[in-house]
């Protein structure tokens, strides 16, 4: 079987990404692969790259805690709410998402 | 003497046992076992086959908004939840100017006519008029388009690419497909095709035509194809010899084009023609034109003509004087296309009448082409009759009409007295919805223009300087009102659903509005609630 991505699941992918840009406040998304690399970005370059490196070692850092203190459970999302914003990571095996909202942006 | 001795002796017991060593020889092979699909992944095999994306997206998406929702700022939330009281909530939702666009090469008494945004909803194009004429029009007229997503060099006094055409802009619109071909209807009947992208890029110096006769003998002598890349637009002077009030394009299947051209040209269809996206021009002069455009959108062929002729209308239609002294030909005033339906047309006309008119229609208006050919020598072509239904006389005279582009049956009709109405082709004599545009009933605030969004249910209106935003799903009164210092004469919602919206005014600036989220964000039960609508009304 093919794992090429078909034409139309490239097109729900774009829709997906708007439809999480179109809330309020957004500020960007990234999606990173495993190994930490955005492949999907709408934000500037440089910065894409510098959450992506910092949100891999947060999430390596969240899975290992959680894992020491309980082995059979596992780490679904981070929400990391700071004083400018909230940073939302979403991680699974493959990918994964990190959305950055200004809850209060205007 | 011998002695025999016998002596018997008892051995142990025989026992036998069988020693066995066992050497054994092993070797290890590699076999692969493992399916293709169930080994790990490399690095570089990573990036040839990507674990599915889409997946991904498809199970992340809902948690991240449910999230994001959850994150809004409670104290708006509330805000927005206050629309369902009816109330106008222009003083508490924003609606932000992005833009006032004006060039500074046009000259002070001009006004905006018409507007028209690419369907990208990336471009928007503004052309110009002289807002009175009393006889020939001899004005150069611009048409200004800027690209909005464009950040760099972007001047609000400096459009992206700018034109002069020989007459007055009376209407326009954008190509379906390239959005760098914009379609022109002027005052002088003529269409023309413009290459925006040409223009900006400055092999076009800004060319008008002076004299009509000149540019005929030139396209003779010359490739008209060459026409659009030298000077930037092509324009065909047999076309129409009153304004164009409106041209619209339509996107046809291969065998719906066929179907619409083999009744104008008795088969014979024209190979060059592979786009299939025609272009449908109307004029006060009563004619309906239908042209195909050649592969690169440059070339206009006529290629069928509909002529409305008081003959060939419906007995109850009352035509006056005009009838009585010979002048039978029916001005169209507005017009519009169906959605879904691309043979079905909607046109006003002077008198304040409606018609449904199909494109198929092979219908021959004999009377006429007998009494034009006296007039004219131009008109030698065959001519039809788009076999007119009557749909309703409306009190006021007809300034805007527009198809909805969420439903085949549904469209909209303003008029100048200040009214809008939302009517169902299956009852178009009952408004399925009537609203009050002008209110307070003042007199300068008359209706210029109507249109629907890219929302089934909200449209807009102007009334005056203000532009009222109605949404149908909040109430029959507007939600927002956006003021302006002139009189608006055009509006144009942009469809491509980013929420905007531009309006032309009277000093011939071009504003562009974002209107707030909540307003321009679908619902999404509101197609549904809408074709409920439709239904309850239809059922009464």
């Amino acid at each position: 079987m093919s794992r090429y991505p078909k034409y139309s699941e490239s097109n729900e992918v774009e829709e997906a990404i708007k439809r999480i840009l179109s809330h309020k406040g957004v500020v960007g998304l990234v999606v990173i692969n495993h190994e930490g690399i955005p492949i999907k970005s709408t934000m500037e370059n440089a910065l894409s790259v510098q959450y992506a490196a910092q949100v891999t070692q947060l999430l390596d850092k969240s899975r290992s805690m959680i894992k020491e203190l309980d082995s059979n459970n596992d780490l679904t999302f981070i929400r990391l709410r700071t004083k400018k914003h909230e940073v939302l990571v979403c991680p699974e095996k493959d990918y994964a998402m990190i959305v950055i909202q200004n809850p209060t942006e205007s | 003497m011998r002695d025999l001795v016998s002596h018997t002796c008892q051995t142990d017991e025989i026992t036998s046992e069988e020693k066995g060593v066992q050497s054994s020889a092993a070797k290890d092979c590699e076999v692969q076992t493992i399916t293709e699909e169930e080994r790990p992944f490399s690095a570089e095999e990573f990036e040839k086959f990507p674990p599915s994306l889409f997946a991904f997206f498809s199970r992340v998406t809902e948690p991240v908004c449910q999230y994001l929702e959850q994150n809004c700022d409670p104290f708006a939330a509330e805000v927005f939840q206050d629309i369902g009281d009816g109330d106008s909530v222009s003083e508490r939702v924003e609606t932000v100017k992005e833009y006032t666009l004006r060039s500074d090469k046009i000259p002070d008494d001009f006004i905006g006519s018409c507007l028209a945004w690419s369907k990208a909803g990336s471009q928007i194009a503004i052309g110009y008029s002289y807002p009175h004429h009393e006889a020939w029009c001899s004005h150069k007229a611009p048409v200004s388009s800027w690209n909005i997503l464009r950040t760099q060099n972007f001047h609000e006094n400096i459009p992206t690419a700018e034109i002069f055409l020989p007459s007055c802009v009376c209407s326009m619109e954008f190509h379906p497909m390239d959005s760098s071909i914009l379609a022109v209807g002027l005052y002088t009947g003529e269409v023309a095709l413009v290459d925006l992208y040409s223009i900006e890029k400055g092999s076009v110096s800004g060319f008008t035509v002076k004299n009509e006769d000149k540019f005929d003998e030139w396209a003779q002598k010359n490739d008209p194809s060459s026409f659009v890349a030298d000077f930037g637009y092509t324009s065909y002077s047999s076309g129409h010899t009153l304004p164009v009030v409106s041209v619209k394009w339509i996107r046809l299947s291969s065998s719906q084009f066929a179907d619409l051209i083999r009744s104008g040209n008795e088969g014979k269809i024209d190979t060059v023609t592979t786009s299939h996206c025609c272009l449908l021009t109307a004029s006060k002069d009563g004619f309906i034109s239908l042209w195909s455009t050649n592969k690169a959108s440059n070339r206009l062929k006529l290629e069928k003509r509909f002529i409305l002729w008081a003959d060939n209308l419906p007995e109850d239609v009352k035509i006056g004087n005009r009838n009585v002294s010979g002048m039978k030909e029916v001005g169209v005033t507005g017009m519009s296309c169906c959605k879904d339906d691309p043979y079905a047309v909607l046109f006003s006309t002077f008198g304040s009448y409606l018609f449904q008119g199909n494109l198929l229609s092979e219908v021959e208006a004999y009377e006429a082409e007998a009494a034009l050919q006296d007039t004219y020598s131009i008109h030698k072509d065959t001519l039809f009759s788009p076999a007119p239904v009557l749909l309703a006389q409306q009190e006021g005279c007809i300034v805007a009409l527009d198809c909805s582009p969420f439903h085949r049956n549904i469209f909209l009709c303003a008029t100048s007295d200040g009214r809008l109405f939302l009517k169902n082709l299956l009852q178009p004599t009952v408004a399925w919805k009537e609203l009050i545009v002008n209110m307070e009933n003042k007199v300068d605030d008359t209706v210029m223009d109507a249109q629907w969004s890219a929302r089934p249910m909200m449209l807009g209106a102007t009334c005056g300087n203000v532009l009222k935003i109605f949404d149908l799903l909040v109430g029959e009164s507007p939600v927002s009102t956006i003021e302006h210092d002139a009189r608006i004469t055009k509006l144009a919602f942009n469809k491509s659903g980013n929420g905007t919206v531009a309006v032309a005014d009277e000093k011939g600036q071009l504003h562009v509005w974002k209107l707030p989220s909540k307003l321009t964000s679908q619902d999404p039960k509101e197609m549904e609630l809408f074709m409920e609508s439709i239904k309850t009304q239809a059922d009464i």
